[in-house]
């Protein structure tokens, strides 16, 4: 089943400079893919357009089959609430919340109660072994921690689709290869679809499909 | 309460901003609190005295419906045989006179028992021995309060002091319906003979028949053209509240300039919150956070410091209020309410408006970070080096424009209720204009200084500090805004406060020609003494020459405060030797007519339309208005609501009354002011009780009161100051936080701490000269309004403007040091080279 769909989007900051064009792109549920190109191609923009946080100059974006076009704000923003997880390369995690409370924010703004998904998210770290680290919070914990914790906020509310900006940049390779493991296995054990844009020959590997940004669109 | 899961993340976030920036909330929360606490404490004082007053009123005035007063002096106890034969046709059933007697120690009522059991029971004493004791002419009967007050009991006797005459009275029982006002009443006869008053009352205290009202009345007494005026309780609770209201209202205002200035701390540090949190609040909005929702946050910020600095302003400011009133009374330093301890007496509604006002303006400081925020791209947010992406396109010069426009069009408005509210709206829009103005001035004054160095070899770190302030001058505005607002209110009041006391020092110059003086008035409204006193204290050894005047109250009307009447020596040929004059004398054409001139204060120009060289009526004469002639205006700083001054022969041939008041004496050179005033006390025991002052005390003391009325003005000014170097340290820490990759690149690139800091200071010392002077502009044209607008529409008196020059360096230099100290503390705590690798670390 196709989660996201990308049909003849093409995308311009300035008027006929195009960063790209004439793309289509399909995801089904549950695939990952690596999205890779030279510095400047566009590839977080692509993945902006992708996320519903940038609308493509051309084209049409269609989530679970819906075109996109038309929604209104609050549409997107549900749908990101629900139905999409994000992972940063410079983790973000809000600084002055705990790490459950740091994953439990996107339940809480999803509008589930606090006591609903505090299990889930404690679960979550505790699978990803930060079961002693509940209540520390992100200033006092290092890079790869800090990491688990973003992927499981990425994750605690059951997204149809994580997209990942180089989640792997500021870690160290062990560290890093670990992290994308992880990653990779807890989108299967929710059958959830991932989208990695990375600069990482080794990350792109690790997944589905590796598709790479030129100017006329995504090539396989 | 269950809260939902967007509300608990809600309050999670907010609860993380202030532990994030407590010292900022602080501070902010502390400047709102002043605020808010100088308002309240204000408004309880002056609220307590006037309920007090009004309180104090109702008691000496029993429950008259009306009363009749005259304009002048005391009204002949004739006139009751008279009222009470025209009482049936006027609508009165009846007419009880009132002598009142302001002794030493407290007032004394005269009544005519009998008539006040119908109009004013409650001034009835209680009458034990059968009331025999309630004719007996030495009988004083007290309130509750007065026998607390004077520590006496029933059956003791009490010497009470009126002017020159001490009277013994015995305490023969109380007043049971006037038992928390200090006050004494006896009969009428027995008062007028002991306290030397024989053939005249004070009022005609009235109860009108059902059908007849106050306004009534009035109208029937003005077809009539009948002298004695009638005063209702609402008219006299107007005069009452004339009295001060002026004064109270700037007060008031200066309250709300420190809640203003509090709004600019708020604003700044909703700013520097909205700065570190940006990152956090675009990762909200990534995550599915509405705009709406993430813009309540920062409302929220905004509003719980408003909300909460204002329920703490009213707390403290109670307290104050409950201190003030405890070591100085009801009175604020403008003596309106000297002497006077109320009891505190809370105006809910006020307090709750004060709250909203707080809150509101919490909110509204909030409004500018809110500007600030790009939030239809959140993820340009989060990737490195997009610190301009928080500041949307600053205002264009034509909101300026406009704002200018609205301030000329409201000066061209007169004062509402008797108050300058255009004013002060004038201000606030001339401010306003001034802030909007700053990013099109910086962007003026950085292009031109920029091209003029162009060509010249000045420091690296010059270079790239006016480099910098030139590309991004709307980054540089909100580091001056605060600067701008605190500094250009320091500067206005600060030239304000200059100019009145240099006037009030160069009138007391003029007003004080004598050596020494003395006066009845200063024991309340006693009477005169003989003008015989003259010339003894002239045959006086050192003695050069004596002038007597008489001081007396004028009502002019039956709602407003009554003007000073005083009568002097003039010099008629020379006007200005005998009065400071503002403006030129212009004395009636010698056309025959015989016209009596008269001299009016600013005030008698702005509250009853007096010119010079014009005709007026005064209610002098018993036989009805005399026409006078107005010779000309003068400045009297003493009395803000109206004097009159008239030759000494022209008032005794008017009214009858040949006493006097005021006695000013010239000493010989070299004479012992303490030996002449020895002198003049031994030889007139009668004037043993007044205190004699010499010119060189007046001056000081008056000036003493000016200062103290001041303190207020003073203590906002160095508020206003901590708020423009807070703004400062501040806006650079701001700054930094979203300039640490720029300062990083430059550390890489070579540049040392020393050159980072010093570039930091040479940014924030060329804005703050840019800040000082334009402030200065801002606060010298808002000084004007102030001066030529807002003083003489609330006091009724001009002033020359006195810019104090040494005063204004002092402060400009000052707040230059300390601010650039300030933003060199403030990038040393932010420029750590440790946390600027790391800010590189996080470029993706």
């Amino acid at each position: 089943m196709t989660v996201l769909s990308l049909r003849s989007v093409g995308h311009a900051y300035v008027s006929d400079e195009w960063l790209f064009r004439g793309l289509d792109f399909e995801l089904a549920q549950g695939e990952r893919v690596a999205i890779q190109g030279t510095s400047g191609c566009g590839k977080s923009t692509l993945l902006n357009i992708m996320a519903g946080l940038e609308v493509p100059t051309n084209g049409e974006v269609e989530w679970s089959g819906q075109p996109t076009s038309a929604w209104s704000a609050k549409r997107r923003q549900s749908c990101r609430q629900l139905e999409m997880g994000f992972v940063f390369q410079a983790f973000h995690l809000l600084p002055h919340l705990t790490a459950l409370q740091n994953v439990m924010v996107p339940c809480l703004l999803g509008g589930q109660s606090a006591k609903t998904c505090t299990a889930p998210a404690r679960s979550l770290l505790c699978d990803l072994g930060m079961d002693k680290r509940l209540d520390a919070l992100p200033s006092s914990l290092s890079g790869g921690e800090q990491q688990r914790v973003a992927l499981a906020r990425a994750l605690v509310h059951h997204p149809k689709v994580v997209f990942a900006d180089e989640p792997t940049g500021n870690l160290d390779t062990k560290t890093a290869t670990h992290t994308l493991a992880l990653l990779i296995e807890l989108c299967k054990a929710s059958d959830a679809s991932l989208v990695v844009v990375t600069h990482s020959d080794e990350a792109a590997r690790s997944m589905g499909r590796t598709l790479r940004l030129t100017s006329r669109g995504l090539v396989g | 309460m269950k809260l939902k899961g967007h509300q608990l993340l809600f309050l999670w976030l907010l609860k993380g901003a202030f532990v994030q920036a407590w010292v900022r909330w602080l501070v902010a929360l502390t400047m709102v609190s002043i605020g808010v606490m100088l308002a309240v404490a204000i408004h309880t004082v002056n609220h307590s005295a006037l309920a007090s007053f009004g309180q104090a009123l109702d008691t000496v005035n029993g429950q008259a419906s009306a009363q009749l007063v005259a304009p002048l002096g005391d009204i002949d106890d004739g006139q009751i045989e008279v009222w009470d034969q025209r009482r049936e046709a006027l609508g009165i059933r009846s007419v009880s006179p009132v002598l009142v007697v302001r002794t030493d120690r407290l007032t004394v009522l005269g009544i005519d028992f009998f008539k006040a059991a119908i109009v004013s029971p409650s001034l009835l004493p209680s009458a034990s021995n059968g009331g025999t004791d309630l004719f007996n002419a030495k009988a004083l009967f007290l309130s509750g309060a007065a026998l607390t007050a004077l520590k006496v009991r029933v059956g003791e006797t009490i010497v009470l002091q009126n002017g020159a005459n001490s009277v013994s009275l015995v305490v023969a029982g109380e007043v049971p319906g006037a038992a928390s006002q200090v006050i004494g009443v006896m009969d009428i006869g027995s008062a007028q003979w002991a306290f030397k008053r024989l053939g005249v009352v004070s009022r005609l205290d009235l109860r009108l028949a059902d059908w007849q009202t106050p306004q009534g009345l009035r109208a029937a007494l003005l077809a009539q053209s009948e002298r004695l005026e009638v005063v209702a309780i609402p008219d006299r609770d107007r005069r009452m509240s004339l009295l001060s209201r002026a004064y109270r209202v700037n007060l008031s205002v200066l309250a709300m300039v420190a809640l203003l200035t509090g709004g600019f701390l708020v604003s700044t540090a909703v700013n520097l919150s909205i700065v570190r949190q940006r990152s956090e609040l675009a990762l909200l909005g990534v995550l599915g956070a509405s705009e709406s929702w993430l813009r309540r946050f920062v409302w929220a910020q905004g509003g719980l410091i408003g909300t909460v600095g204002g329920l703490c302003g009213v707390g403290i400011g109670l307290l104050l209020a409950s201190a003030l009133m405890h070591w100085f009374g009801g009175d604020l330093g403008g003596n309106y309410f000297a002497n006077t301890q109320p009891a505190m007496v809370i105006d809910w509604p006020v307090m709750a408006f004060l709250v909203l006002a707080s809150t509101l303006m919490g909110l509204g400081s909030a409004w500018l970070p809110l500007m600030q925020i790009n939030w239809l791209e959140p993820m340009a947010v989060l990737r490195a080096g997009q610190a301009e992406t928080l500041v949307n396109k600053a205002p264009t010069l034509k909101w300026s424009l406009l704002a200018v426009c609205l301030s000329i069009g409201l000066l061209q408005l007169p004062a509402f209720n008797e108050l300058p509210w255009a004013a002060y709206g004038a201000i606030a829009a001339l401010l306003g204009a001034g802030l909007l103005a700053l990013p099109w001035l910086l962007g003026v004054l950085l292009r031109g200084l920029s091209r003029v160095l162009t060509h010249s070899r000045v420091p690296a770190v010059v270079q790239l500090a006016l480099w910098r302030l030139e590309q991004a001058p709307s980054q540089a505005t909100p580091l001056i805004t605060g600067t701008v607002a605190a500094f250009s209110l320091t500067v206005a009041m600060m030239v304000m406060v200059s100019s009145f006391r240099t006037s009030v020092s160069d009138w007391l110059g003029l007003v004080l020609p004598a050596d020494l003086y003395t006066s009845s008035q200063a024991v309340g409204e006693q009477p005169g003494f003989s003008a015989q006193v003259q010339e003894v204290i002239a045959a006086l050894p050192q003695v050069q020459r004596v002038e007597t005047h008489r001081q007396v109250s004028l009502r002019l009307s039956y709602d407003r405060p009554e003007v000073v009447l005083i009568a002097k020596s003039l010099n008629l040929q020379d006007p200005v030797q005998s009065v400071a004059l503002v403006g030129t004398a212009k004395l009636p054409p010698k056309d025959g007519q015989s016209r009596l001139v008269v001299f009016g204060s600013e005030a008698m120009a702005d509250l009853y339309g007096w010119r010079a060289g014009q005709e007026v009526s005064l209610p002098l004469s018993t036989q009805g208005p005399q026409r006078v002639w107005v010779g000309g205006l003068f400045r009297d700083y003493a009395r803000q609501h109206g004097t009159v001054m008239m030759s000494t022969l022209d008032y005794e041939r008017l009214t009858g009354d040949h006493s006097r008041s005021n006695v000013s004496v010239w000493t010989t050179q070299g004479a012992d002011l303490g030996e002449v005033t020895s002198r003049i006390q031994a030889k007139l025991p009668e004037l043993s009780h007044l205190r004699w002052i010499s010119a060189g005390d007046v001056r000081q003391l008056s000036l003493k009161i000016f200062d103290r009325s001041f303190a207020m003005t003073y203590a906002l000014e160095a508020a206003a100051l901590f708020v423009a170097l807070f703004s400062v340290g501040a806006g650079v820490t701001g700054q930094l936080i979203l300039r640490r990759r720029e300062f990083g690149v430059l550390a890489h690139l070579g540049m040392s701490e020393e050159d980072r800091s010093r570039l930091v200071s040479m940014e924030v010392g060329l804005l703050l000269i840019v800040a000082v002077l334009w402030a200065s502009l801002l606060g010298g044209l808002m000084s004007q309004i102030l001066i030529h607008k807002v003083n003489p529409e609330s006091f009724h008196w001009t002033m020359n403007t006195h810019f104090a020059v040494g005063q204004w360096l002092m402060i400009s230099v000052l707040m230059m040091v300390i601010g650039v100290l300030t933003a060199r503390w403030a990038a040393s705590q932010g420029l750590d080279p440790r946390r600027l690798s790391e800010s590189l670390r996080a470029d993706w």
